[in-house]
């Protein structure tokens, strides 16, 4: 099909050559003279492409071209001019202008440059509308490292702790009360104030209560004192709840409902319930009760367990090395040997962080010295080589399931819902993995 | 998410200002002072935006434009120039060019139509660099690699532990021997390792050392000129046709040291490609060798190279927007072994692209670039099939490295079946049902 091509040129004699050449070279031609009326027939009519002077009562080309760029900017324009100031040309060009051509016109290279604006403004037309576009960056391509906000209780560095600091991040304005679940052992405090960290406003107060320190007189001076010091809202943070008294636990239940003198604060309250164990186990060992259970059930994050997240292990290792350091002043921060590292990632914490901590402060106790060598780390975690070769296949084949979870991911656009589909299963559960 | 940002031009100061102007404004910048180099740089990584001068030697701003239209006909590219006759106006201006801008620079106009193409960081993204960079300065105190790798990706964790070993070595020595798989992406790592060696953007030769004996000169000589070259990375890329031959390199490394004057910041990244794993290469170059895991050992690797590739390809053939795949391409993707590595992805992935129209990337047309069928399977099956895969992989390696039998493995697993025979693994269910399950 023939492309049409509106011609614009006060000049008549000149507008007539420019239809005949564009005639010649098989294209359909409206010639026109006047602005107004070109705008009025651009606006009515689709062109490939449009032609026009500079010169011209009523309208400047490069206004023209402003104008005609607002109603359809995918229309490629070329100006055809006798002469142009230089910041005229740098003006159409920062308007849009597809081509700029002086006379004496060069008629091939003009024909040349309108089927190549059109053919390009074709491709684009044809592209789906899609907005995978930005796969490179958006995708998870660096699912563990660009986070875009600041979460340090886990370095990130794997998938499950990014979707980890990912999902509580988006659920950081939870209303009154969020569950973090995890195994045995985790640093649920520092993920808390990690929690915190994700306000800028100091309005925002926690307060930590665990079961050696909870009961009802604590609690309330606790929030009373963040009020006093401008709290506008107070997150209260229930660690170790399943191994509370039942009192303990029926205070818990009042403080998120806001029951009893916990009404009367005159503060915004909230309850971050930190567990370890599923909570139908919970329910059913009769460690929760009812209405514990269907208050922390609205909203449940999972912990990922360390071994799930062997590259950040390597830097939690590392990070408190450094923290052991500073605490004993030593003159420097002893290094992990390579393949001594490669050992904490390899092992399974089932004790997780607490494992993790009291494993290095061991070793540094046991081994001073400026490297941490591969003997050091084994005999600490009592490394036992038969069990080895068997853990080393479990984990390896579990990273690379995560790994290949990542890749699909990666493929399909960085999209949650496409890879949950992707392995026939639901978004949660590609989730908690990653 | 922030983009990122390509700023060119011969005068290092006016470059340096650009990106620290840039910065400053959250942006994301990379810099580069010859057209040459910054065109290697857009062939590897995805930019948002193109900010060039116009005056420059050998390239000028619209030769480079026009290199650049190549790749990429949609990309924005604004020239910030010196004062620029009607002729060479007018000539960009049927290139396309984006925007002119005169030097002296209005910055507070510059910046608006910055912020037109590419979004800056955000407070959040930008602490998280910060803190990237911290946390990187803390794992290179552990013997990690000093920044996220600009060109290799190391997203699998054999790929980070790969990448590890070579900088840890990088840093030790004059010279690096590693051994890839045909068609690896060995070289570039090598190019991160120039940069993070303060090598900047210039470029990292690669030349070989082939069998004959004769050409142990005919090597010093291209060194001895690499070497003279300031503009060239005194990192360099060697590459060997075996095993055989890394004592002659360790020889041209020792003679190349004696000679060269200043040998300090010099590297000699020798890279042999071959089949598998080689016990010889290992036992020959020592603590100076890494061995690279081949691509299909490293899915989300092979992703991130997929998806570079798509973009690439996509961008090169003027569409606006990228290549995506049909679940059916993304499981053939993972499930193709890949025996010429990085190299065949790219291979496959343009000819897919390009023969995919402005569809997404479908089972056939891979396939048909692949030149392989590959069965469907449906999505329930798909991590099961894989990690089956990898299992069998794994305990037939397991084998080979442990000199075990199967057997003698098995029970050093803890498995109860009796195996004969590596063929025997084949049927082996997954060894924790949890690997198929979500």
């Amino acid at each position: 099909m023939p492309y049409s091509v509106l011609i614009l040129d006060d000049d008549a004699d000149f507008n007539c050559l420019l239809t005949d050449i564009f005639e010649q070279a098989g294209y359909i031609v409206t010639s026109l003279t006047d602005p107004i009326e070109a705008v009025d027939a651009f606006r009515e009519t689709d062109y490939d492409l449009v032609v026009t002077d500079h010169r011209m009562p009523n309208m400047a080309g490069a206004e023209f071209l402003k104008v005609i760029k607002k109603i359809k900017p995918e229309v490629p324009v070329i100006m055809v001019s006798g002469y142009l100031e230089n910041d005229t040309i740098r003006e159409l060009i920062s308007g849009g202008v597809g081509g700029v051509f002086l006379k004496p016109l060069n008629i091939f290279s003009l024909l040349e440059r309108t089927a190549e604006l059109i053919d390009e403004a074709k491709k684009v037309e044809n592209a789906p509308e899609s907005d995978a576009g930005d796969i490179g960056d958006a995708s998870g391509v660096d699912a563990g490292v660009q986070l875009g906000f600041v979460f340090r209780s886990f370095p990130c560095k794997s998938g499950a702790s990014a979707s980890f600091a990912k999902r509580l991040y988006s659920l950081r304005n939870f209303k009154s009360s969020l569950s973090l679940i995890g195994e045995p052992g985790m640093h649920y405090r520092s993920i808390c104030e990690d929690i915190r960290g994700f306000y800028e406003n100091e309005a925002e107060h926690f307060v930590y209560l665990s079961k050696g320190s909870f009961d009802q007189e604590q609690a309330l001076s606790l929030i009373k004192v963040a009020k006093q010091e401008g709290a506008e809202r107070v997150t209260c943070v229930l660690l170790e709840l399943e191994g509370m008294d039942e009192s303990q636990k029926k205070l818990a239940t009042s403080l998120a409902k806001h029951q009893g003198e916990f009404e009367e604060l005159g503060v915004a309250l909230r309850t971050v319930f930190c567990v370890c164990g599923d909570l139908d186990a919970l329910f059913d060992e009769g460690l929760i009760d009812e209405n514990l259970y269907i208050l922390m059930g609205t909203a449940e994050v999972l912990v990922p367990p360390l071994r799930d997240c062997d590259i950040d292990v390597g830097v939690m290792a590392q990070q408190l090395v450094v923290e052991v350091a500073r605490e004993k002043s030593l003159a420097a921060v002893p290094r992990f040997e390579r393949s001594a590292r490669d050992l904490f990632r390899q092992h399974k914490w089932t004790r997780n962080y607490q494992e993790l901590r009291a494993t290095v402060r061991k070793i540094l106790e046991d081994h001073p010295g400026d490297i941490i060598t591969h003997a050091a780390v084994k005999s600490a975690l009592k490394f036992n080589e038969d069990v080895s070769l068997r853990t080393r296949f479990e984990s390896h084949l579990s990273s690379q399931k995560i790994d290949y979870l990542r890749a699909a991911a990666i493929l399909l656009g960085g999209d949650r819902d496409q890879t949950a589909s992707f392995f026939g299963t639901d978004v949660n559960a590609i989730e908690n993995q990653m | 998410m922030a983009g990122r940002i390509l700023v060119l031009d011969d005068e290092e100061n006016y470059a340096e200002m650009l990106q620290d102007l840039l910065r400053e404004n959250n942006y994301r910048v990379d810099m580069a002072t010859r057209p040459e180099r910054a065109i290697a740089q857009l062939e590897e990584i995805p930019y948002d935006l193109v900010i060039s001068d116009y005056k420059m030697p050998v390239m000028d701003g619209a030769d480079f434009l026009k290199k650049a239209r190549e790749l990429y006909p949609n990309l924005p590219f604004i020239l910030v120039s010196g004062l620029m006759n009607t002729p060479e106006l007018v000539k960009v201006a049927n290139m396309s060019v984006t925007l002119v801008m005169e030097k002296p620079l209005d910055t507070g106009v510059f910046l608006k139509h910055v912020a037109r193409f590419s979004a800056p960081m955000t407070e959040e993204e930008k602490t998280q660099v910060v803190q990237d960079g911290q946390t990187a300065a803390a794992e290179a105190a552990a013997l990690s690699y000093p920044a996220k790798p600009c060109f290799f990706s190391a997203s699998n964790f054999s790929a980070s532990r790969f990448l590890q070993r070579a900088w840890s070595i990088a840093k030790k020595g004059k010279e690096l021997f590693i051994l890839e798989p045909i068609g690896g992406d060995a070289e570039l790592a090598v190019k991160d390792i120039s940069h993070w060696r303060g090598n900047g953007d210039k470029p990292v030769d690669v030349i070989s050392l082939s069998r004959s004996s004769s050409s142990d000169e005919e090597a010093m000589s291209q060194l001895r000129g690499v070497l003279a070259d300031f503009e060239k990375s005194r990192v360099v890329c060697v590459r060997l046709s075996a095993t055989a031959d890394i004592a002659r390199a360790q020889k041209l490394t020792k003679t190349l040291r004696c000679e060269v004057e200043a040998s300090e910041s010099l590297l000699l990244a020798y890279i042999v490609s071959a089949d598998g794993r080689s016990a010889e290469f290992e036992a020959t170059a020592g603590d100076s060798g890494v061995v690279l895991p081949p691509i299909s050992l490293r899915p989300s690797d092979l992703a991130v190279y997929a998806c570079r590739t798509a973009r690439i390809a996509a961008e090169r053939a003027g569409r606006s927007r990228c290549a995506a795949f049909t679940p059916e391409a993304v499981y053939a993707l993972l499930t193709f072994d890949w025996p010429r590595n990085y190299k065949q992805i790219q291979e496959v992935l343009h000819a897919a692209v390009s023969a995919s129209a402005d569809q997404p990337l479908s089972l056939e047309v891979l396939c048909q670039a692949l030149g392989k069928s590959i069965k469907p399977v449906v999505p329930n099956n798909r991590i099961a099939t894989w990690m089956q895969a990898e299992q069998q992989r794994y305990l037939q390696e397991m084998i080979e490295q442990e000199n075990m039998t199967a057997n003698e493995l098995a029970k050093e697993l803890g498995l109860d079946a009796a195996f004969q025979s590596k063929g025997d693994f084949k049927n082996m269910p997954l060894i924790r049902d949890e690997l198929s399950l979500f």
